[in-house]
C-alpha cells in the first residue's frame, strides 16, 4: 500500500489509543483523589507527568493550578493547543481518517466522525459539564467501537495491520506509562514489601483502568504491587499487558514485511525482538521495587525507538526512490 | 395473497391525503414568468410530471421540515463537505440540499443526451485535431490566434497522441432551460468537472427519506456510475484492462473537493494518491508503497494542467510528479483527462462548437447554446459596452461563478468598473444575454418557492460515450438570484429522469 496511507493509518489507530489511555488515567486519578491518601495536587501533577505534559501545563496554566482538578482535566480533554489532548487526538484520527477515507469503511468513517462531531459541536461539552462520568464512558466507548469496526469491516490486509502495529505499539506503551503513575505518585518503595493502604488502593484502580481487574483475580488470588506489575507487563492472554501487544504486533509486522520487499522491516524486527527478549528476561522479582522506573522507561523509550524505525522502514518516502535507483543502475 | 401497490388504491389514498392535510407541500405554489421545471401554471404540473408531483404533494410540511433536518444531518455525519475559497483555514461546509427533486420526463432526457454524446464526440475529435495536424484551423473554421493566445492551449502536448484517441474522459457540461422549455449548453467542463459526488450522495439521501414516493416514482438509477468510469479508464490503459492500475491523484485533503475524490477512489476501488507518492523513473509512473515501487497505468487526476509536472510546467509545484509528461509522451501512463482540454471549454472558444459539430460529424448540433460576444471582436465588442445592462459579462478564464457582472442586477458603480475593465483588456471577456432559466419549487425556510436551477449532465469517454442519467441540479437558493455556484450560496437538488411507463 501507499506508504503515505499507511501512515495514516498507524497513526489513526495510535490517536484513538491515546484517547482511550489519557481517559484511562484521569479516570484513575478521579478515584485516587476521592480516597485522598495523596495530597490532590500530587495525583494530578502525577498524572501530567506520566503523560508527558507536566512543563506544557505549567506553562499555560501556571505550576498551581496541578491542584486544581478541573483545570487539569480542561487541559487535558479541551485544549486545542495541546497538541495530546483528547480534542486533538479526536480530531487528529478523524483528520487522519479523512485521508484514508477510500481504504477505510463508511461505517469506520462515520464512527469517527461522529465522535468529533459530539466533540466539536456542543454535545460533549454539555455532557462533560453535567455527568462527567458519563462523557469520560462515552469515549472510551467510540474508541471501543472503532475498534470492534476496524476489525469487524475492512479486509485484514496490510492498511489493517498497520493499523493494528499503531494500536498495539501505543497500547504496549500507555500500560508501561499507566504502571509508572506509582513512581510518580507514591514513590520508589519495593512493591514485594508490605504494602499501604495508599498502595493497595492505587494497584486496584490501575487494574480497573486496564479493564484487568477480573482478569487479574482469575489469575492471582491477592494483590500485592509485585503480582500486578508482572502481570501487566507479562501476561501473554491479557489484551492489554505489554507482553501480549508486543507479541500480537510482531505478528501484524510480519504481515506488512512482503517476502519480495527484502530487508525491509529488518530494523523493525530487530527492535522489536530486543523488546520482547527484555521482558523474557526481566520476569523475576527484579523488574519490580526501585528497578521498576527504569524498566518501564526502558520499554516507553524501546517502543518509541521501534516507532521511529517503522517509520524509516516503510512510510518514509524517499525510499522507493533510493530503492528505483539502485535498481535502475543495473541498466547501465 | 396480494403483494405490491394496486394503483388505484394507491391513487385513493393519495387523494384522500391531498385532501386531508390542508398544508401540504405545494400548497400556494406560483411560479415565475420563466419556465418551471414541475408546474405548468399555479396548481398545475406538467402533464409529464404530475404523477410524481402528486405524490410529492402528500408529504405534510411539518414532515417536510423534518426530513429536510435529517437530510442536512445526514450530510454532516458522512462528511459530505467541501472548502470554500474565501474561507481560510479550510472550513468544511455542507453543500446546501433541497429536498424537492428536479424531475426531467424520459422523452426530454433522450433528445438530451443524444445532444450531449453528440457535442462531446465533437469536442473529443477537436482535441486530437487541434493537437495534431489542425485541420480546422487550415479550413479556417476558428481564428488561429484565438487558439494560440488561449490560456488553456498547451503547446507542449502537440503533436502527442492520445491514448485510443480519447481526450475527454470525463465531461460536465452545463445546461440551462430556456423560456421555451428548450435546454441550452451554457458551458463545457472538460478539464476537471467535479460534484459527480453530490449526485449520488444526494440520491443516496433522497432514497432514505422518501422510500416509497421514490419507489413509486420509477427513476433511473445513478448508482453505476463509479463503475462505468473505471471500465473506461481501464479501456484506454497502455497495457491490458485486467493488468491496469489506475490511481486517482488530488492535490489533497485541503482541497476544496476532496471529499469527491476519495469518493471516487473508494467506489472504484483503486488508490487515492498525492503528487508526493507518485514518482517516474525510466519513464513509467510509479507510486511509493510499503513493499517498494508499484507501477500506475492510469491516472484520474484531479490537479489542473499547470500543476501535474514541474519539470515541464510550474516549477515550484509540489502538487504533480516530475518528469510524469515524459512518461506520457513514451506512452506509459494515461491521463485523464488529457492535458490541454482548456482549449476545448474557453469561454471564448465556446461560441465555435457548434461550427465543430459540424466540421468533424457534418451534423447540425442538436443542442441549441447560448448566443455569445466576443469582447476581442471589434464589432462584438461594441455591441457588449452599448448594452451592458442587460448582459452577463464574464471573464474568460474564471470559473464557479467568479468575475461575473449580471447586467440587470448590477448596480451603476458596477457597470462602469465593468465597461473600464472590458476597455482595457477586451479578449478577457466575453458576454452572453441574460437567459431567462427555468426554475423548479425549492423549500425557502418557511414555503416552497420558486428558485432558479441549472444541471451539469456527466458523460464518460471510454471505447464509447455514456451519460449519466439526470446530473446534478444547482438552485440558486436566494430570490432572483441566477448564481448557482456551491462556492456562491447555491445549492443542489436530486435529479430525477423518469423511466417511461411500462
Amino acid at each position: 500500500m501507499i506508504s503515505r496511507v499507511a501512515e495514516n493509518c498507524f497513526w489513526l489507530h495510535r490517536c484513538l489509543e491515546r484517547v482511550d489511555s489519557l481517559v484511562a488515567m484521569i479516570n484513575v486519578n478521579l478515584s485516587e483523589v476521592l480516597d485522598q491518601h495523596t495530597s490532590v495536587a500530587d495525583s494530578w501533577r502525577a498524572v501530567l507527568v506520566a503523560c508527558g505534559e507536566a512543563p506544557q501545563f505549567a506553562e499555560r496554566c501556571g505550576a498551581e493550578a496541578v491542584a486544581d482538578g478541573e483545570a487539569v482535566q480542561d487541559y487535558l480533554v479541551w485544549d486545542i493547543d495541546n497538541v495530546a489532548s483528547v480534542l486533538s487526538m479526536v480530531t487528529s484520527a478523524r483528520e487522519n481518517a479523512r485521508t484514508v477515507r477510500e481504504t477505510i469503511s463508511l461505517e469506520m468513517w462515520l464512527a469517527v466522525n461522529g465522535l468529533w462531531l459530539w466533540m466539536t459541536q456542543g454535545a460533549a461539552k454539555r455532557r462533560y459539564r453535567q455527568d462527567r462520568p458519563g462523557f469520560y464512558a462515552r469515549l472510551r466507548q467510540d474508541v471501543e467501537l472503532l475498534r470492534g469496526l476496524t476489525h469487524g469491516t475492512i479486509l485484514h490486509d496490510e492498511a489493517f495491520h498497520f493499523m493494528r502495529l499503531g494500536l498495539l505499539l501505543e497500547r504496549a506503551g500507555q500500560t508501561a506509562r499507566i504502571l509508572d503513575v506509582k513512581h510518580h505518585l507514591l514513590g520508589p518503595n519495593n512493591p514485594a514489601e508490605a504494602e499501604s493502604p495508599a498502595e493497595t488502593s492505587h494497584w486496584l484502580s490501575v487494574l480497573r483502568t486496564l479493564t484487568a481487574t477480573e482478569s487479574f483475580f482469575k489469575r492471582v488470588p491477592s494483590l500485592s504491587g509485585l503480582a500486578v506489575v508482572q502481570f501487566l507487563l507479562l501476561e501473554r492472554q491479557l489484551p492489554r499487558s505489554v507482553r501480549h501487544c508486543l507479541v500480537h504486533a510482531a505478528e501484524s509486522l510480519e504481515q506488512v514485511r512482503a517476502p519480495s520487499s527484502g530487508r525491509r522491516g529488518n530494523a523493525s524486527s530487530e527492535l522489536l525482538e530486543a523488546l520482547r527478549g527484555r521482558l523474557r528476561d526481566e520476569s523475576g522479582t527484579q523488574i519490580v521495587g526501585a528497578n521498576l522506573h527504569r524498566e518501564l522507561t526502558y520499554v516507553i523509550d524501546g517502543i518509541a525507538d521501534l516507532c521511529n524505525q517503522l517509520t524509516a522502514d516503510f512510510f518514509d518516502p524517499t525510499l522507493a526512490l533510493r530503492e528505483a535507483d539502485a535498481a535502475g543502475g543495473d541498466n547501465q | 395473497m396480494r403483494i405490491g401497490w394496486d394503483p388505484a388504491v394507491v391513487a385513493a389514498h393519495v387523494v384522500s391525503l391531498w385532501v386531508r392535510t390542508l398544508v401540504t407541500l405545494f400548497d400556494a405554489y406560483v411560479p415565475t414568468s420563466a419556465y418551471d421545471e414541475l408546474f405548468a401554471s399555479a396548481s398545475q404540473a406538467h402533464p409529464e410530471t404530475e404523477r410524481v408531483v402528486q405524490l410529492l404533494s402528500q408529504v405534510e410540511k411539518g414532515d417536510f421540515k423534518q426530513r429536510q433536518r435529517l437530510a442536512d444531518a445526514a450530510f454532516r455525519r458522512g462528511g459530505v463537505t467541501f472548502s470554500v475559497y474565501s474561507d481560510r483555514r479550510g472550513v468544511e461546509k455542507t453543500f446546501p440540499f433541497d429536498l424537492i427533486p428536479r424531475i426531467i420526463s424520459g422523452r426530454d432526457w433522450r433528445a438530451v443526451e443524444k445532444g450531449l454524446i453528440q457535442r462531446v464526440t465533437a469536442l473529443n475529435r477537436f482535441l486530437e485535431d487541434i493537437y495534431g495536424d489542425q485541420e480546422i484551423l487550415r479550413a479556417g473554421k476558428i481564428p488561429r490566434e484565438l487558439i494560440e493566445q488561449c490560456s488553456g492551449y498547451v503547446p507542449q502536448v502537440r503533436g502527442l497522441a492520445k491514448p485510443h484517441g480519447v481526450a475527454v474522459h470525463v465531461a460536465g457540461v452545463d445546461l440551462l432551460r430556456r423560456d421555451d422549455g428548450e435546454f441550452v449548453v451554457l458551458e463545457d467542463n472538460l478539464r476537471v468537472p467535479s460534484g459527480v459526488s453530490y449526485v449520488l450522495e444526494n440520491r443516496s439521501v433522497m432514497k432514505r427519506l422518501f422510500p416509497n414516493i421514490f419507489q413509486m416514482a420509477r427513476v433511473e438509477g445513478v448508482d453505476d456510475y463509479a463503475m462505468r468510469l473505471a471500465d473506461a479508464l481501464r479501456s484506454v490503459s497502455p497495457v491490458e484492462p485486467c493488468e491496469t492500475n489506475i490511481a486517482v491523484l488530488t492535490p489533497g485533503v485541503f482541497n476544496s473537493a476532496y471529499f469527491e475524490h476519495s469518493f471516487l477512489a473508494r467506489l472504484m476501488g483503486c488508490q487515492l494518491v498525492e503528487g508526493r507518492d507518485l514518482f517516474v523513473h525510466d519513464d513509467c509512473v510509479w507510486v511509493k508503497t510499503t513493499r517498494g515501487p508499484e507501477r500506475v497505468h492510469v491516472i484520474y487526476r484531479r490537479v489542473d494542467d499547470l500543476f501535474l509536472d514541474p519539470d515541464v510546467f510550474h516549477e515550484d509545484s509540489v502538487l504533480g510528479v516530475a518528469g510524469l509528461m515524459r512518461a506520457y509522451a513514451s506512452g506509459n501512463v494515461t491521463i485523464a483527462n488529457a492535458v490541454g482540454n482548456g482549449v476545448a471549454d474557453d469561454k471564448a472558444v465556446y461560441p465555435y462548437v457548434p461550427e465543430m459539430v459540424r466540421f468533424y460529424l457534418d451534423e447540425e448540433p442538436s443542442l441549441q447554446q447560448v448566443k455569445t460576444y466576443l469582447c476581442s471582436e471589434e464589432a462584438d465588442r461594441r455591441y457588449v459596452l452599448e448594452h451592458l445592462p442587460e448582459l452577463v459579462v464574464k471573464e474568460v478564464a474564471s470559473a464557479g461563478g467568479y468575475g461575473m457582472t449580471v447586467g440587470p442586477m448590477a448596480s451603476k458603480a458596477e457597470l462602469q468598473a465593468t465597461k473600464e475593465r472590458v476597455s482595457a483588456d477586451p479578449s478577457n471577456y466575453i458576454a452572453q444575454p441574460v437567459v431567462e432559466f427555468s426554475t423548479c419549487p425549492t423549500w425557502s425556510g418557511r414555503k416552497v418557492a420558486p428558485r432558479r436551477v441549472d444541471m451539469r449532465p456527466y458523460i464518460i469517454t471510454g471505447k464509447s460515450s455514456w451519460v449519466l442519467p439526470g446530473g446534478l441540479t444547482r438552485v440558486a437558493l436566494t430570490e432572483g438570484s441566477y448564481v448557482v455556484n456551491s462556492s456562491q450560496g447555491g445549492g443542489s437538488k436530486d435529479t430525477w429522469v423518469l423511466k417511461d411507463p411500462s
